[in-house]
């Protein structure tokens, strides 16, 4: 496979009362063509900026101090502001959380979709709107013709994440980033939306796709690899069978045995004690530290580097070497 | 959670009850009737002291409508709601006063439930002032040692809410509901706003006080594997409705209702080696304005029969304690003859 | 204090509470300017330089000099006195005003958008008729029927301000009464007197403080324009709107007379805006989404 997406220490702080702090610190990693990968953590651990960093949708507040984000051969980063609009959309798209907010209340969905054919493949209306009622059923919305002259506000909330996936499949982009896409619905509807993704990654095996996500169930039914996040670093990455059966960080550990999902019998559900560390203030050496159940001497002095544990399975820990 | 919940007192018992909300009258036409929306359209169950009994839909099904009924902060519009053999159902405000010491409420959402411009102290001794619990001066003693059993440090009684994390205020919110020393917690979604990590801190912290206060749980959830950790039985709702309840693990191992079982295979199960391709479920969760005519789940259901279009199916016994209402469960020759599948 | 870290699943930039350092500069720039003025207005028999109501014949139209930094008028009035005196006038006007429309939009606002119904209805409808009229045209009217000076001004100008106090107030009210915690200290006990007036209001009174700030620009404005038009302060007294129409004949020779009271009167309505502005941005309790 291919790869089309190479981040290389992708690192971006915020500035706040005036201090900063690194929520993404010096992330790595790769995404191929026909691949699901999903990133996986909790909040405040930096995921959902590392998906905005990659499209470069920081607030003006935030800057990228450091890293390179390589599409097929070129490095986002160094792009001006003119040239990333271009690529943004196009060749890099993004699906947002929260269905209800991400399409314009004031326009027809079929405009919607119009309006990005036009602007990123040059079509005129006409052809446009063919296309977008193509693209509709495409993501399994009947009657597609009679529905590009409805509003957002006329469809439900699942139906709208449709649309939205619709239109950044518009341009047929090589990455796609998908930021919590059902966290927002329904567990029925979550099925449907996931099965939807499901058939686009088979379909459309040019396409990488980045799963931002803190629910484990939809990494393990859709991600061929994973990458654990925990305070701005990727503590663990690996094929999702590895990560799930196994998990060599003691966080990617630790929460995997707190699903109640998982949990044995009725007793108490193993939790990890504390709280995930304020971005403004990291523990030294490893951040997991002060919560770890295998912490040792070295591990406030140090920070760990990822190790490879086997091929394609790392995992940032003391534990496995420095 | 406790064996010695089935045979204890009856604490909660719930009969037909139904909560209509009118929606605005349309402007022309006057001799259109107002139309309801049912969230709550006939639902009956009974919850004994120690137990925790789940609330499990989508939205639009009506639980949490259901939960604020029990806690009268909605006056339901029929049937009734026994707690401890008295009928609460239409309560004076006198009696309400009262019976809010006996069952209360925990929130979802962490960053709302808790009053921004209180201290957690402020908020904590406002119940116990109200209701005049123990000597003036013993009451600071009283917040600490709230915020004690809930494993907050009595420094937090200083603090403000927005100086505290999500899980840190969820236990606060659980504090405040412990205060008054109630028989019955109505929580609704306790723990769906929090991440992995702090969700089990919060079960647990929940599984020890219900140990610790015999405390009874209406847990209100969409999250089935909550559910199946921390509950003694679970009611699943559609549309207003119960489909089918039963205890927990019977319900995980033989789901009867087809809603039932579509929930179940619809959750993403964490683990990729059980990877399930089924067909999910088609349609939306219907509106309550418009619900369908018959059984309500008969649009989207794959086993729909033609007389589910026109009768909504009563209860069916599969085993001790579960029930589910589905045409397809009725046993009686005539049934059987029409093609519906016993079992 | 520390900001909390979160563990809630929402979305993650660390929560700011302060706006940004350009924001502020603006509310800083403004609330510096602003007190400058109550300052002035307050000291204005201390520091202005000399009486502004003595004239001095000898010395009309001076331009500015040493002696009368904004120069004289055609009275031989100092204009820099005038003009701090102008300044308690239109400070007396806007903080009247002000206080009167919070007296009666508070309460107002607060039993409408919490009882709702019929004591909304018998309250927001007489507000609704209120907005309908254009403001300058109703304290015109007003000031007619019950006749010219400050005191008056102030009671005009709250009344025409009250109706967007009130709605403000109830629409603020609406929000937090639907919010879990009021839903959560109902179900401890609490009576509805103690939900309106320890959780809903002090919740709720952002917004009517905003209002409160842009008011007292706009309560400025009004009173110097309706002094120009003669139906506001009356001379002797002074007032900025009362030089602008004195110095409107002889503008082309002594524009000193009209160009400092018209910057005067520019520069309180800009600084209170500025600060109605820096306010709102603190104030506001969303933080930064990205």
């Amino acid at each position: 496979m291919r790869t089309l997406l190479e981040v290389r220490n992708l690192t971006t702080e915020f500035a706040t009362d005036g201090r900063r702090a690194r929520v993404v610190d010096h992330v790595t990693f790769d995404l191929r063509a026909g691949e699901i990968l999903g990133l996986v953590g909790e909040s405040g651990c930096g995921k959902s900026t590392t998906g905005f960093s990659l499209l470069r949708l920081l607030p003006s507040n935030a800057d990228i101090v450091e890293g390179e984000v390589w599409l097929d051969g070129e490095d986002l980063l160094r792009k001006s502001d003119e040239e990333m609009r271009r690529i943004r959309g196009s060749r890099i798209a993004m699906v947002f959380q929260d269905p209800m907010t991400s399409l314009d209340p004031s326009f027809p969905v079929g405009d919607q979709l119009a309006e990005v054919l036009e602007e990123h493949r040059g079509m005129g209306r006409p052809e446009a709107l063919e296309e977008a009622a193509r693209l509709l059923r495409s993501v399994g919305i009947s009657s597609p013709e009679a529905r590009l002259r409805a509003y957002p506000h006329e469809f439900s909330g699942g139906m709208r994440q449709r649309i939205v996936i619709a239109i950044t499949l518009a341009c047929d982009p090589q990455v796609l980033v998908a930021d919590e896409p059902t966290t927002a619905l329904d567990v029925t509807i979550q099925a449907q939306t996931l099965r939807l993704f499901r058939t686009l990654n088979t379909e459309r095996r040019h396409t990488g796709i980045l799963l931002i996500t803190h629910d484990l169930g939809v990494i393990a039914q859709l991600c061929h690899r994973v990458a654990v996040m925990y305070a701005g670093e990727i503590v663990e990455m690996g094929d999702v069978e590895a990560i799930f059966t196994r998990p060599a960080h003691p966080y990617t550990q630790a929460l995997l045995a707190s699903i109640p999902a998982r949990a044995r019998g009725r007793g108490a559900l193993p939790a990890i004690e504390g709280t995930v560390p304020n971005p403004m203030a990291y523990p030294s050496g490893c951040r997991f530290h002060p919560r770890c159940p295998k912490v040792f001497a070295d591990c406030p002095q140090l920070r760990p580097q990822p190790v490879q544990l086997s091929p394609g399975h790392t995992a940032a820990c003391l534990l496995y070497g420095r | 959670m406790n064996p010695r919940a089935m045979n204890s007192e009856m604490l909660l018992e719930v009969l037909d009850l139904r909560k209509h909300f009118p929606v605005a009258r349309r402007l022309l036409g006057g001799a259109g009737s107002r139309k309801m929306v049912r969230a709550v359209d006939g639902v009956s169950f009974s919850l004994r002291r120690g137990e925790t009994l789940a609330l499990v839909g989508e939205s639009g099904c009506g639980k949490s409508t259901l939960g604020r009924c029990i806690l009268r902060l909605l006056e339901p519009t029929q049937g009734e709601i026994r707690f401890r053999g008295e009928d609460i159902t239409h309560a004076p405000a006198g009696r309400l006063r009262e019976l809010r010491r006996r069952i209360q409420i925990i929130f979802q959402d962490p960053y709302a439930s808790l009053n921004p411009r209180m201290t957690i102290g402020q908020i904590l001794r406002e119940p116990l002032d109200i209701y005049n619990e123990g000597p003036s001066a013993q009451r600071s003693r009283m917040v600490t040692d709230l915020l004690s059993r809930v494993g907050l440090a009595p420094r937090y009684s200083h603090t403000y809410p927005h100086q505290l994390s999500g899980g840190q205020r969820q236990r606060v919110g659980i504090a405040a509901a412990l205060a008054l020393e109630p028989e019955l917690i109505v929580a609704d979604e306790p723990v769906s706003a929090l991440d992995l990590s702090v969700q089990a801190q919060i079960l647990n912290l929940l599984a020890r006080l219900q140990q610790e206060y015999g405390l009874s749980f209406l847990l209100i959830s969409h999250d089935l594997g909550v559910v199946r950790h921390f509950s003694d039985r679970v009611a699943v709702m559609y549309l207003g409705r119960i489909v089918e309840m039963a205890p927990t693990e019977e319900l995980f191992v033989n789901p009867r209702h087809p809603y039932t079982q579509a929930l179940l295979a619809s959750i993403p199960q964490p683990d990729p080696r059980l990877r399930a391709d089924p067909l999910p479920l088609a349609g939306e969760p219907p509106s309550p304005l418009d619900p369908p005519a018959g059984c309500h789940f008969h649009p989207r259901c794959p086993h729909a029969m033609p007389r589910c279009r026109e009768h909504s199916p009563p209860h069916y016994d599969v085993a001790a304690g579960h029930y589910a209402s589905c045409f397809l469960l009725d046993q009686t020759p005539a049934a059987a003859a029409a093609g519906g599948i016993p079992g | 204090m520390m900001a909390a870290s979160g563990d809630v699943v929402s979305i993650e930039a660390p929560h700011r509470r302060r706006s940004s350092l350009r924001r502020s500069a603006a509310m800083s720039a403004g609330l510096v300017i602003a007190a400058a003025l109550v300052f002035a207005a307050t000291f204005a028999p201390y520091i202005a330089p000399a009486d502004p109501t003595s004239m001095d014949f000898q010395a009309p139209f001076h331009p500015p000099n040493r002696a009368h930094p904004f120069g004289t008028d055609n009275f031989g009035r100092d204009v820099l006195s005038r003009v701090l005196f102008g300044y308690r006038t239109s400070l007396l006007v806007g903080t009247g005003s002000v206080a009167l429309s919070l007296v009666g939009g508070i309460p107002l606002g607060l039993l409408a958008g919490y009882l709702g119904g019929a004591v909304d209805h018998l309250i927001m409808r007489p507000m609704d008729a209120l907005i309908a009229f254009p403001a300058i045209l109703l304290t015109v009217a007003l000031a007619g029927v019950l006749g010219t000076s400050t005191f008056v001004l102030m009671i005009v100008i709250a009344v025409v301000y009250l109706p967007i106090m009130v709605r403000t107030m109830r629409a603020a009210v609406l929000a937090v009464r639907a919010e879990p915690f009021v839903e959560g200290a109902r179900a401890r006990g609490a009576s509805n007197l103690r939900l309106a007036l320890r959780h809903v209001l002090p919740n709720a009174i952002d917004p009517v403080l905003i209002q409160a700030s842009i008011l007292m620009g706009i309560a400025i404005l009004i009173e110097a324009t309706l002094s120009f038009l003669g139906l506001g302060t009356q001379p002797p007294n002074p007032s900025l709107g009362l030089m602008l129409a004195d110095g409107r004949d002889i503008m082309r020779d002594a524009p000193w007379v009209v160009v400092f009271p018209g910057l005067a009167i520019m520069l309180a309505v800009l600084s209170f805006n500025l600060t109605a502005d820096g306010l709102r941005d603190v104030l506001d309790p969303k933080a930064d989404r990205i």
